[in-house]
């Protein structure tokens, strides 16, 4: 919990000075894409790494955020930020009902229904063309009004910086969630439905409140990628998107709130590098996969997992409260690697 | 406390359980015990709605809680363990009855998200070590789950079971595969829980010293059905009982 949150810290310090080293348009753009998979991989791991459920049409809510904000952005002239929550406050309403009907089902079942869910919207984007102007997808979407006299490299920076403030919402978000009871009730559905209900746990609504809450992050995604592109097609929709949030979230370490910010980032790298591979790089990227899944089953960060919530008597209020006692905890991070 | 009547269950054309009552008083330790495939898990999972019955209903505290969901009866206390060793694997024994709390630490989704709660927090996790404290787990508190022996597994069952706050809990075969030395350790956990933690007990056990032992009742099913219902010396003495277990004397 400690380690993790500072591992988070850490990450968004290094975040917040990146633009010092990298002050050109292709690291920022490298930067906001870094920051638009965080979001996407953070809400994707909700479902699987906490929920235990695989959704395979989780582009559903990224797609619905995305179209949310583009429409809202073009037709009703909305600024950024209100078109921004509106995905995400959009995108959650799907999730409550698309929740609704799936979270009933289990296992295999689960996945090829939520498939078929983003699938449906997939077709009625590509075919509801009053909407959504069809297969030519909404484009031109207009950035916000005060950047627009900027030059090139302050976009992105702008960019950069208001994706790096939403991805540390949505993980502040999971984080208030993981590690709170609501969040250990999740975990216990997924280690163990039986336990879990005799014990009092609903698993229905511990799955509905998690597939809302990442809906929304997913769909804040979304809002933010269509301002970003400036367009958007029936593609979002589609199982590329899906793919990546798979493999940044086992790769990073499904469970753990800190292994998909790793393994978005490292994804996104790694499509950069191996762009000179041309067509190659798609199968040295399956093989990476691959690799990582033999040799790290639990992820590159999948040790944070290992980490058992302990008891210390006196200690958590410090934990809790006190202001960052580097001199007492120090100490304790260091008991805490010994026992996991 | 607990009224169960007429109690069956069929699957297909097997009447795994005809016709049972039952009842617990507060106050009461209850056995419920048989050979095996006698329909006592089945009469388990009926009462705390895992399954749901073929007839007959079960009442709990002056209320029909027939059909009610898994969840909604524990969270009216009466709360289960399982036959097979049920803990949350992953997760240390502090973090297993931590988890058990979770009814007790509920609050709105709002408060989840937006204050700090640091003090029920804190209130929960003493709570739960407690808990542990008094199955006997105290020096085991932050091991792995999976790293206890069979023994400290049960308590630890015990101990996740007691996080719910249950009035009355009913174990499943809570000695399986305990040797006599921690089967008498585990009923006198179980018999100081009953003055302080819990209103009663229903044990399902095939551990006959341990029930003979701590029960004030003892209620025997065969083939799915009541065959006999006593304090353990009536019980052990009760012809029926003794054929069910050993077969009739050849005539």
């Amino acid at each position: 919990m400690v380690l993790e949150r500072n591992l988070l810290l850490v990450g968004l310090v290094l975040a917040l000075l990146a633009p010092l080293i990298a002050y050109n348009e292709y690291a920022l753009h490298i930067g906001v894409m870094i920051m638009f998979s965080v979001m996407l991989a953070t809400s994707f791991n909700l479902i699987v790494g906490y929920a235990g459920e695989f959704p395979l049409g989780h582009t559903a809510f990224f797609g619905i955020g995305a179209y949310t904000a583009a429409l809202l952005s073009m037709r009703l002239g909305l600024p950024f930020y209100g078109s921004v929550l509106a995905a995400a406050v959009m995108a959650a309403l799907f999730g409550l009902a698309i929740g609704g009907v799936t979270l009933r089902l289990r296992g295999p079942f689960f996945v090829i229904v939520t498939l078929c869910f983003a699938e449906v919207l997939r077709l009625i984007a590509n075919n509801w063309i009053g909407l959504t102007n069809g297969p030519m997808g909404l484009s031109g979407i207009a950035k916000p009004a005060w950047i627009i006299h900027f030059t090139g490299v302050e976009q992105k920076l702008w960019f950069y910086y208001a994706g790096l403030l939403l991805a540390s919402i949505s993980l502040l978000i999971s984080y208030r969630f993981v590690y709170s009871n609501l969040g250990r009730a999740a975990v216990a559905v997924r280690e163990n439905r039986f336990v879990a209900q005799s014990i009092g746990i609903w698993p229905f609504y511990l799955g509905l409140v998690t597939f809302v809450l990442a809906a929304a992050i997913s769909g804040l995604a979304g809002g933010f990628y269509a301002y970003y592109i400036s367009y958007v097609g029936p593609e979002v929709f589609g199982f590329s998107f899906m793919i990546t949030m798979i493999i940044m979230v086992l790769a990073g370490g499904k469970g753990t709130l800190v292994g998909p910010v790793v393994g978005a980032v490292i994804v996104v790298f790694l499509e950069e590098y191996l762009r000179d591979f041309k067509d190659l790089r798609f199968s040295i990227f399956g093989l990476i996969v691959i690799a990582v899944v033999i040799f790290l089953p639990r992820g590159l960060m999948g040790f944070v997992a290992r980490r058992h919530e302990l008891y210390r008597p006196g200690d958590d209020r410090k934990a809790l409260h006190g202001e960052p006692d580097l001199q007492a905890r120090t100490p304790n991070t260091e008991r805490r690697a010994l026992d996991a | 406390m607990l009224e169960v009547e007429g109690l069956s269950k069929r699957f297909g054309g097997l009447a795994a359980l005809s016709e049972v009552d039952l009842s617990i008083k507060a106050g009461e330790i209850v056995s419920l015990i048989g050979p095996n495939g006698a329909g006592k898990t089945t009469c388990l999972n009926l009462i705390t709605g895992f399954y749901k019955p073929s007839a007959g209903r079960v009442h709990y505290c002056e209320r029909d809680i027939t059909g009610y969901a898994p969840h909604a009866i524990a969270q009216r206390g009466l709360v289960r363990t399982f036959q097979k060793t049920n803990v949350l694997r992953g997760l240390s024994v502090f973090g297993n009855v931590l988890t058990a709390r979770y009814r007790q630490g509920e609050t709105s989704l709002l408060r989840t998200f937006f204050t700090r709660g640091a003090k029920r927090e804190r209130e929960l996790r003493d709570e739960a070590a407690a808990l542990i404290e008094t199955v006997g787990l105290g020096s085991r508190m932050n091991a792995a789950a999976d790293s206890l022996s069979c023994g400290e597994l049960r308590l630890l069952e015990v101990a996740v079971a007691l996080g719910a706050s249950p009035r009355l809990l009913m174990l499943d075969e809570p000695a399986a595969g305990l040797n006599t030395h921690e089967a008498g350790q585990l009923g006198q956990v179980l018999k100081r829980l009953m003055n302080t933690h819990l209103e009663s007990m229903l044990l399902v056990e095939h551990n006959m010293a341990l029930v003979m032992a701590i029960s004030d009742r003892i209620v025997v099913l065969d083939f799915g059905r009541k065959i006999a219902e006593g304090t353990p010396a009536e019980i052990r003495v009760n012809p029926a009982v003794v054929a069910a277990y050993l077969g009739k004397p050849a005539a």
